[in-house]
């Protein structure tokens, strides 16, 4: 394994190769900081350059654009609290707030540090546990998948702060969005109403644009912003990363268990960071000794959220790499780079290929560093978006957004799609609905569906086996319990708030 | 003006007062319509059981909401008489009322340019958004109409050259087709 390593190694640093990976790196970054554009989108682009590349050129640029692409996210998350892509939501709410509060230099340097810490996590555990994981993610089956899916939203209901039934509510309107369109497994037609636009339904990226952009220029727009609203945007100036040593040893648990939430949601195929960041979140909300803070522009947030997702990197190269099942859009596009240069993913690659498999591995490795010393000598450079007034600013970021959202599916629709879900944002932020779970509805209603689906085929509409189950068991009862303590505690805060008006 | 400003007071304090009730109710008639018309969905024969077909899930969907709606009247109306009493002042509503009419204005800007987007292509609807949104947005003592100008225009320019020749990814040309 050494000799690979090293042998890996060797190829891999050349100069054309590290000048690859320093433009896929910087290019990753851009594309995943625009809303709009993804690391998808990066690696699509840059596929048709591999055909005349060689085999570790090609892999060493495409990974660095997956690798860039992911950790991108974090910085319009933080500055302009609009997630680059879906993987970033979680780092938005208490990203941007740490930044509003003049901390965007902490901001940044958090999300950076922790995003380095959860791809060379990701990746150790790709190197060393690949073809066992590889095994489980097979095992389970639909049941399985639709109980984790139940519990990931089970338990951001359960932090979103508002009451119960708002958040369950917000979650399953987010469901209901899923339902227009062609359903999965018989692509039969619902709620299309005879138009050609709506057989695809309301795509992902605009609504997310929607109800992040659309709502923050609408929120934005009810005070006209003079010169003096400029000073609430200054921040202040730190060195390093922005946090202590202490600080950094302070995160050592939320890191961890966030690294080891984005590896297993990352090898589960089709669920990827988008699940892994809000979810990673979730737990160390619940599982802190403040979760009133959270929200408030922490730490600990951005450590969940930009640890799990770029520890899901890791985790979706597993099954694409030792069963040739791509878990999201990014490794769908490596499936094809492999298809390019005449390989098959698989269990085969790690025989027929090991040169190509572990020069992958050492690939991720050193564009991890890479992209944090870029990213790092870029904070000065992100910064300057704050000096630019936000009446100039939030015009701007819709203007891109929009942009990004016609561009991801090449059609007005799209655009329209920001619109409705920017009045939609900006309702639930008037009536008190928590957003997270209406995107988590949004973002897994297909696959709750799908697996809900696949599995009564499988049972013969028996739901005994999500019972019968230990994994599917253990999952229901954990979000029974999530919903049990959430009401618990907000009855006792009711009477407290009871007791404090009498 | 007046008249919109008066109508937008009372419909925020109406909302104030009932937004659990109205929230409730929107939900309910909108589940229910939603509902009824899962009975266009089709249902294909090689479903292996009664429940494996599209109808299922849009069913559990709508069904849940409506079963969420009466929990978001009920607590709307026990509210009624708190949200009355503690409620903001006239003043403060009035506030309340001018900040959401801004918004709802700055919402009709974005309608207006992905509308013209379609119409006037995308050159000409962003830079004219551009330069809208971000006059509206200022204080009008600090307002730099020169200088939205020029940076709509060339900000425009280049997101459009980027993508037209690095993404290859045309947008909607409208009126400025063959020009551009």
């Amino acid at each position: 394994m050494i000799d690979l390593f090293v042998s890996a190694f060797l190829n891999l640093m050349t100069v054309s190769n590290i000048l690859l990976m320093l433009v896929g790196i910087v290019v990753g970054i851009i594309f995943g900081a625009i809303p709009g554009l993804s690391s998808s989108m990066a690696i699509a682009l840059f596929l048709p350059i591999t055909f005349g590349l060689s085999q570790y050129a090609a892999f060493a640029l495409l990974i660095a654009l997956y690798i860039g692409g992911v950790s991108g996210g974090l910085i319009s998350a933080i500055l302009i609290n609009v997630p680059g892509s879906a993987m970033s939501i979680a780092t938005c709410y208490d990203g941007h707030p740490m930044a509003a509060n003049g901390r965007a230099h902490r901001a940044l340097g958090t999300g950076i540090v922790f995003s380095f810490i959860g791809t060379i996590f990701g990746v150790f555990v790709l190197i060393f546990a690949a073809p066992y994981l590889a095994d489980i993610a097979v095992k389970l089956g639909p049941f399985e998948y639709f109980t984790l899916i139940l519990f990931a939203l089970m338990l951001i209901i359960g932090i979103s702060g508002a009451d119960l039934v708002k958040g369950i509510t917000a979650g399953v309107l987010g469901m209901a969005t899923t339902m227009v369109g062609l359903a999965p497994v018989d692509s039969v037609k619902r709620f299309t109403f005879g138009s050609y636009t709506l057989l695809d339904g309301f795509p992902l990226l605009p609504l997310i644009i929607g109800l992040f952009a659309v709502t923050s220029i609408l929120k934005t727009s009810e005070k006209a912003i003079g010169v003096e609203d400029l000073e609430h945007f200054a921040y202040k100036k730190e060195k390093g990363w922005g946090f202590t040593l202490v600080e950094f040893f302070k995160q050592t648990k939320n890191t961890i268990v966030s690294a080891v939430i984005g590896v297993i949601i990352g090898f589960l195929p089709g669920m990827g960071g988008t699940l892994a960041n809000q979810l990673a979140y979730a737990t160390a909300q619940k599982t802190s000794k403040h979760p009133e803070k959270f929200g408030t522009g922490i730490m600990d947030g951005i450590v969940a959220s930009e640890t799990s997702n770029n520890a899901s990197i890791g985790g979706a190269m597993i099954p694409l790499l030792a069963l040739g099942i791509p878990g999201d859009g990014p490794t769908a596009m490596l499936l094809g780079a492999f298809t390019i240069q005449g390989l098959v993913a698989g269990p085969l690659l790690f025989k027929t290929s090991a040169d190509l498999v572990y020069l992958i591995f050492a690939a991720m490795l050193v564009c991890s560093i890479l992209m944090i010393v870029i990213e790092y000598y870029g904070i000065a450079f992100f910064l300057q978006a704050m000096k630019i007034p936000k009446g100039m600013l939030l015009p701007i970021i819709v203007m891109l957004s929009s942009v990004g959202a016609y561009a991801s599916g090449n059609n007005m629709f799209n655009l329209w799609t920001v619109v409705i879900f920017g009045i939609v944002g900006f309702v639930f932020g008037k009536i008190g609905f928590p957003v997270a779970p209406f995107i988590l509805g949004a973002v897994l209603g297909p696959n709750i569906e799908s697996n809900l689906r696949r599995a009564l085929q499988l049972s013969r509409a028996s739901f005994m086996p999500f019972i019968t189950r230990p994994v599917s068991l253990i999952l229901l009862l954990l979000s029974l319990a999530v919903i049990i303590s959430t009401a618990m505690i907000q009855r006792k805060k009711h009477q407290e708030e009871k007791a404090a008006v009498n | 003006m007046k008249t919109i400003n008066i109508f937008t007071l009372k419909t925020v304090k109406f909302l104030y007062q009932y937004a659990s009730i109205v929230i409730g109710v929107v939900l309910l008639i909108v589940s229910s319509v939603m509902m009824y018309f899962t009975k266009d969905i089709t249902v294909v024969s090689n479903g292996l059981t009664s429940i494996d077909n599209a109808v299922f899930m849009p069913r559990v969907v709508f069904g849940a909401l409506i079963l969420l709606s009466p929990f978001h009247i009920v607590a709307g109306v026990r509210r009624i008489k708190t949200n009355i009493s503690n409620g903001p002042s006239d003043e403060e509503f009035e506030e309340i009322a001018n900040k959401t009419l801004r918004s709802l204005t700055a919402l009709l800007l974005l309608i207006v340019y992905v509308w013209l987007v379609g119409k006037l292509g995308f050159i000409i609807s962003a830079i004219l958004y551009l330069f809208a949104a971000m006059m509206f947005m200022t204080k009008k003592e600090n307002r730099k109409p020169i200088l939205y100008v020029v940076v709509s225009a060339i900000l425009v320019i280049i997101v459009y050259y980027c993508f037209k020749h690095y993404l290859y990814i045309n947008l909607p040309n409208g009126i400025l087709k063959g020009v551009f």
